[in-house]
Formats: structure tokens, C-alpha cells, sequence
């Protein structure tokens, strides 16, 4: 009787241990497939390639599943910031027009740098004082920041030439270029706080049920505004990225980012035993998304394909690790 | 058992008169202030002619809002609304181009917006997929589709289109030439959104449907144990949205006789912003169809207005935003004082 149960155990342990890992199947059966089809996608270069294309989302990405974190997973009231994309975009264009009009990339990072954490505070303010849901707090922030970028940038494309940007983009560390440190660095930093630290047990004890985070004696208020304000910080730091890129600023930056930047953060509890958002799964699903982007262009996928089977696949991973997620929780 | 709780005249200070709680009346109130603010700077503003415009303007915004509001009442968020605008007008423009009538090709276009609706609701109930994550999916899908059948987003010009297709968009419900030879055009779009809003506004408040599907948005489990269909209501929202949001998607192409790929994009933020903002007229918070046609008017007379006092088109938007936020902020601190 006793051996049957322990088998019994066993077995269910190691399930739920092969689907703990489903997400991560997921990512590797795509990598597994464009390796199949095309000899470069595993060539070192072009995963260099690939992580550099895929930082700024990262990055950004990291900020966005904070921010989903801490505001628990309610559909309507949850937490999630819509003006993440828009203010990397307007940091790309502050320090584009600041380094043109003449002072140097420090002073002008600086000064879109101080936008930003000032727009994290705005948004922090409006939802955690004011009450404002955040989808429609982050949303008419969103609108403001679009007038604004239009209004700094003259929605031209202001191209920069400044030695500190050129460095970033073209020079590299260790045979690792410059973006993918800085894409470890914020990476690190964002997993630390978060999963080995008191303040993020906090910020997930928030995002789980905020009367009872506030009933344990923690700062509900704090805890919320810091993840907005590291958010709004993340999208400075891509912000430098991005700019160096393009070597400038470009209209609708940010509205293209922002459905990337959404996907990044929801679909990063697919890496999780427990289906919730997580800084780890944030990286992971951003490499994901710059994969399939980068992997469609090597097996030559026409480019209006792409997005079509960008979204179905996003939808079957999701789906699978969903449905086992639930099949799972249940035995627990 | 305790008293029947009949009149409970929630007593939150002065700001209750009668029952009426004007704390949620900010949007109204900013409405009316910013409608007067624009007749004084703009004499041209608030005249019958360009109430005409603003009303004109805003009816496909309404629709597409409406057709969102089922989906927000029911707890969830629908970013598809766009994609299933533009494929609701791709369908109907290319079954008229193939020769087909009006009455088949708007059907084949509403079709279209329900398998969208079908599509985002198999994926939210069956694998209960959080609904932004379907319908971001979903979004990414249909523009490409749109991309494919398009040869990479050329619109598509219909000439000598079908009069009663026409009459959708550019059909004038009341025509009234003045004796100065101005011209006041309520376009029948007008009527086309009045009418479902009725429609929408009677499902949402008294059938039985409607008032599920409120109940499975606040308190999903709840409703779950009480007996209302939460899954089969639940893919209901989303047809409807798919539905209502392709047609006015036709709308939308008949008043331009073209099919314009990815235009869909540019009514999402804006009908969910007019759904959201509805709902602070809504004492739970809930979306409602009035609150949201005030959001839409909201949303068409700040452009209208914005446009005829001749301020800048990149300040229009930060216009917009600052004004969104003070009305939020404002009504959210009215609200906690109380």
C-alpha cells in the first residue's frame, strides 16, 4: 500500500517538474525549427545578432511585468502601463534634439532621463493616489506623451552623430556588444529585486491581494509607485538603446514598441510554474519575440506573413503551457 | 431577516442632493465646459452646421465603442475591435467588387467580424488565456491578414459603388440647406449609432443577458455558482463586439468608398479611452452605454473644437491627454472626499 502511494507521488512530482519547464519547451522547439531551416540562425553571430535586436524590448519588458506584478492580474483593474512605448519615444527624441542643439549625450540623457522618472511618478500618482485605473491612467498619459513627442521632435527624424551613441552601437565588451551588457546588467538588477529581495516578495504580495499586503504591514503605496517609476526608468535605459540604433529619433517609435512591449510583459507567465508575470519569462519572451522576427527573415517568410504567424504561434505557446499550467495546478 | 433595503440614500456628504450623486457627473460636467469654452473662443463652433460635423464625425467612433462596451461589461478587454473593423470592411468591399449586392456583402462583412469574435472567445474560455493577451494575438493576425490580401497595405478604391452601400457613410439623415447657403448635415451614420445604442443599452440593462453579463464581470465566480453561463456569455461579448466593430468598419469604408488596410488601429485607443471614461458615470465603476456615447461626443468635441480654434495639431493631443487626466483626477478626488 505504501510503495503504491510513493509511486503514485513520483510520478506526479516528476510531471509537474517536466511542465514547470513547458513555457521553455515552447522556446526551444521554435529555436530548434529555425535551426532546422536555415544554417546562419544558430552561427554565433546572428545570436549576437539577435539578442542585440531583442534589448531595448527586453529591457522595456522587464519595467512592463513590474509594473504587472505589482498590479495584480485582474483584467479591467490590473496593472498595466500603456505609455511605456510613447515614453521611450519621447526620450528618444529629448536626447536626439538636445545632442543637436548642441550639448553633450550625458546632459542630454540626463535631462530625458529626469522626463522619465517624472512621467513614472505622474502615472504612480494618478493610480495609487488618485484611484485611477491604471489602463486609462496610463492611456491618457499615453495621448499627452504622443502630443509631446510631436511637439519635440517637429515629428521629423532628427538623426544624431554623437561618439558616445556611435560607441554604444558599434563597439563591444568581452566579444559581446555594449546593448547586450546593458541588457544583462538592467536584466540582473530587475531579477534580483524582484525574486531575491524583500521589496519584490512585497510587490507580489501586492499584486496578489493589496488589503491583505496592506493588513501585513506593508507599504501598498510605496511599493506600487516604486514599480511604475522603475518602469518609466526601463524605458530610459532602452531609450539609449533604441537611439543609438537608429542613430536618432523617428516618429511612431513608440507606438510600435508598445504592442511588443504589452506582449513582452503578459507573456512572460508563461515561463512560470504558477502562471504569473516574472522578470525572468519577461527576457525570455522578449528573446522570443525578436527571434521569431529575426527568424522569418532568414527563411525568407514574405514580410507581411510575419506578424500573422508571429500572433498564432505567440497564441498556440500560450495556449499549451496554459492548458498544462491548469491541468497542474489542479493536482496541486 | 433584516429590512428590505428599498431606499438606501447613500448619505456621502454634501454632495449627494436628492439622491443624485454628482461626484460622477465630472465628464458631463467637463463636457459642457469644454463645449462652452469653445462656442466662446470660436463663434463658428456652436452652430447647427457644425454640431452636424462633430455628431457626423463621431458616429463610427460610438460604434466601435459600443461594440467594445459588451466585452468591458463582461469583465474582459478586446483589442481586436481594430482588426475586426478593418476585416468587416475588407470583406464587404471585395464581395462588392466581385459583383455581389449590398445585403450579402454587409452579411459576409458582419460575418467576418463575428469569426473574429468566435476566434478571441474559443481562446479566452476554452484555454482561459488572459483576454488581452488573445486579442493582442489576434490583432497581430488580422493586420497581417489585412497586409496579405492587400499586397502590403494598398487601400482598395471602389468606383461606381453600390448606392445603398454608399448611403451607410454618406447618406444625410436630415439635409437642411439654410437661407445663408449653409449647409446642416446629420449623416444617417448618426441614426445608424443612435439606434444601436438603443439596441445595446436595452440588452445591457434589462434582459437577462445583459445583467449576466455585468454580474460575470464583477464577481466571475460568483456568477459562475449561481448559475449564468459564464463561458457561453462570455464568447457571446466577444461576437458582439467582432460584429457591431466590423460594421462599423463598413461604415467607415463607405464614407471614404475605399477600403483603407490597418485604420482600424486608429479607433482602438480612442473607443477605449470613450468606454473607460463612461465608466466613472457608472456608480460601480461598471462600462455603460451612455457614459461611453458621452466619451465619444467627449473625444469629438475636443478634435472639433481643438481644430477650429486653430490650435496646433501637435498640441491637440497633448490637449487631449492633459484634459483626460484633470477630468479623471478631478473625479477621483471629488469622489474620495466624499
Amino acid at each position: 500500500m505504501e510503495q503504491t502511494t510513493k509511486s503514485v507521488n513520483t510520478k506526479a512530482i516528476d510531471f509537474r517538474y517536466l511542465l514547470k519547464y513547458s513555457g521553455y519547451f515552447a522556446f526551444f522547439i521554435v529555436a530548434l525549427f529555425f535551426a532546422i531551416q536555415s544554417s546562419t540562425f544558430l552561427t554565433p553571430k546572428n545570436i549576437i545578432n539577435l539578442l542585440v535586436q531583442s534589448s531595448p524590448l527586453g529591457i522595456v519588458a522587464c519595467g512592463m511585468a513590474s509594473v504587472l506584478i505589482g498590479g495584480g492580474n485582474h483584467v479591467i483593474r490590473g496593472g498595466i502601463d500603456l505609455s511605456l512605448g510613447n515614453n521611450l519615444a519621447l526620450n528618444v527624441a529629448v536626447t536626439a534634439v538636445l545632442i543637436n542643439g548642441g550639448s553633450s549625450f550625458i546632459a542630454a540623457f540626463g535631462i530625458a532621463f529626469l522626463c522619465s522618472v517624472l512621467i513614472g511618478i505622474i502615472n504612480a500618482f494618478a493610480i495609487v493616489k488618485l484611484k485611477i485605473i491604471p489602463l486609462l491612467g496610463t492611456l491618457s498619459m499615453m495621448y499627452l506623451l504622443q502630443g509631446i513627442i510631436l511637439l519635440v521632435s517637429n515629428n521629423k527624424v532628427v538623426s544624431v552623430n554623437d561618439p558616445i551613441l556611435i560607441f554604444i552601437a558599434n563597439n563591444a565588451f568581452i566579444g559581446l556588444p555594449i546593448p547586450i551588457w546593458i541588457f544583462t546588467f538592467v536584466g540582473l538588477i530587475f531579477y534580483v529585486v524582484h525574486h531575491q529581495s524583500v521589496f519584490g516578495n512585497w510587490v507580489y504580495a501586492v499584486g496578489g491581494n493589496p488589503l491583505a499586503a496592506r493588513t501585513a504591514g506593508i507599504n501598498v503605496s510605496k511599493a506600487l509607485t516604486l514599480t511604475y517609476v522603475m518602469a518609466a526608468i526601463t524605458a530610459a535605459i532602452a531609450s539609449i538603446l533604441v537611439t543609438a540604433r537608429l542613430s536618432g529619433s523617428v516618429p511612431g517609435v513608440g507606438d510600435i514598441m508598445l504592442l511588443d512591449i504589452m506582449l513582452a510583459g503578459l507573456m512572460s507567465a508563461i515561463f512560470s510554474r504558477l502562471s504569473v508575470p516574472n522578470i525572468p519569462g519577461a527576457i525570455l519572451s522578449a528573446i522570443f519575440v525578436g527571434m521569431l522576427s529575426n527568424g522569418f527573415t532568414l527563411i525568407n517568410v514574405p514580410t507581411y506573413w510575419v506578424y500573422a504567424i508571429k500572433g498564432a504561434l505567440i497564441l498556440a505557446a500560450v495556449s499549451i503551457t496554459t492548458a498544462q499550467q491548469r491541468r497542474m495546478i489542479r493536482n496541486v | 431577516m433584516s429590512k428590505p433595503i428599498m431606499k438606501t440614500t447613500v448619505q456621502t456628504g454634501n454632495w449627494v442632493k436628492n439622491g443624485v450623486d454628482v461626484t460622477r457627473y465630472t465628464t458631463v460636467i467637463a463636457l459642457i465646459g469644454v463645449t462652452i469654452l469653445f462656442s466662446l473662443i470660436s463663434p463658428s463652433f456652436f452652430t447647427a452646421t457644425n454640431i452636424a460635423n462633430i455628431f457626423s464625425q463621431s458616429a463610427i467612433l460610438a460604434l466601435v465603442a459600443i461594440g467594445l462596451c459588451f466585452v468591458v461589461a463582461s469583465g474582459g478587454i478586446d483589442l481586436s475591435v481594430a482588426v475586426s473593423f478593418d476585416l468587416g470592411a475588407m470583406t464587404a468591399i471585395m464581395a462588392l467588387q466581385a459583383g455581389m449586392g449590398w445585403i450579402p456583402a454587409i452579411l459576409l462583412g458582419l460575418l467576418a467580424g463575428a469569426i473574429i469574435g468566435l476566434f478571441n472567445g474559443f481562446f479566452v474560455v476554452k484555454l482561459n488565456i488572459t483576454p488581452f493577451l488573445v486579442t493582442l494575438a489576434t490583432l497581430f493576425i488580422g493586420e497581417s491578414v489585412q497586409k496579405i490580401f492587400t499586397k502590403g497595405g494598398e487601400p482598395i478604391f471602389l468606383t461606381g459603388m453600390d448606392e445603398m452601400y454608399k448611403f451607410l457613410g454618406r447618406g444625410s439623415a436630415l439635409l437642411i440647406y439654410t437661407a445663408d447657403g449653409g449647409r446642416i448635415d446629420f449623416k444617417f451614420s448618426i441614426i445608424l449609432a443612435v439606434v444601436l445604442a438603443a439596441v445595446a443599452y436595452f440588452i445591457l440593462t434589462r434582459t437577462i443577458f445583459g445583467r449576466q453579463l455585468f454580474a460575470l464581470g464583477s464577481q466571475k465566480e460568483a456568477s459562475y455558482l449561481s448559475g449564468v453561463p459564464v463561458k457561453r456569455y462570455t464568447v457571446y461579448a466577444f461576437v458582439l463586439s467582432g460584429v457591431i466593430c466590423a460594421f462599423a468598419g463598413m461604415v467607415g469604408s463607405s464614407v471614404l468608398a475605399a477600403y483603407t488596410p490597418l485604420s482600424g488601429r486608429y479607433y482602438l485607443m480612442d473607443a477605449i479611452g470613450a468606454v473607460f471614461i463612461g465608466s466613472t458615470l457608472n456608480r460601480q465603476g461598471q462600462a455603460n452605454i451612455s457614459g461611453t456615447l458621452i466619451g465619444v461626443l467627449f473625444f469629438g468635441v475636443l478634435a472639433n473644437g481643438l481644430n477650429l480654434v486653430g490650435i496646433n495639431f501637435y498640441w491637440q493631443s497633448v490637449a487631449r491627454g492633459l484634459l483626460i487626466f484633470l477630468i479623471l483626477g478631478l473625479n477621483s478626488y471629488i469622489s474620495q472626499k466624499s
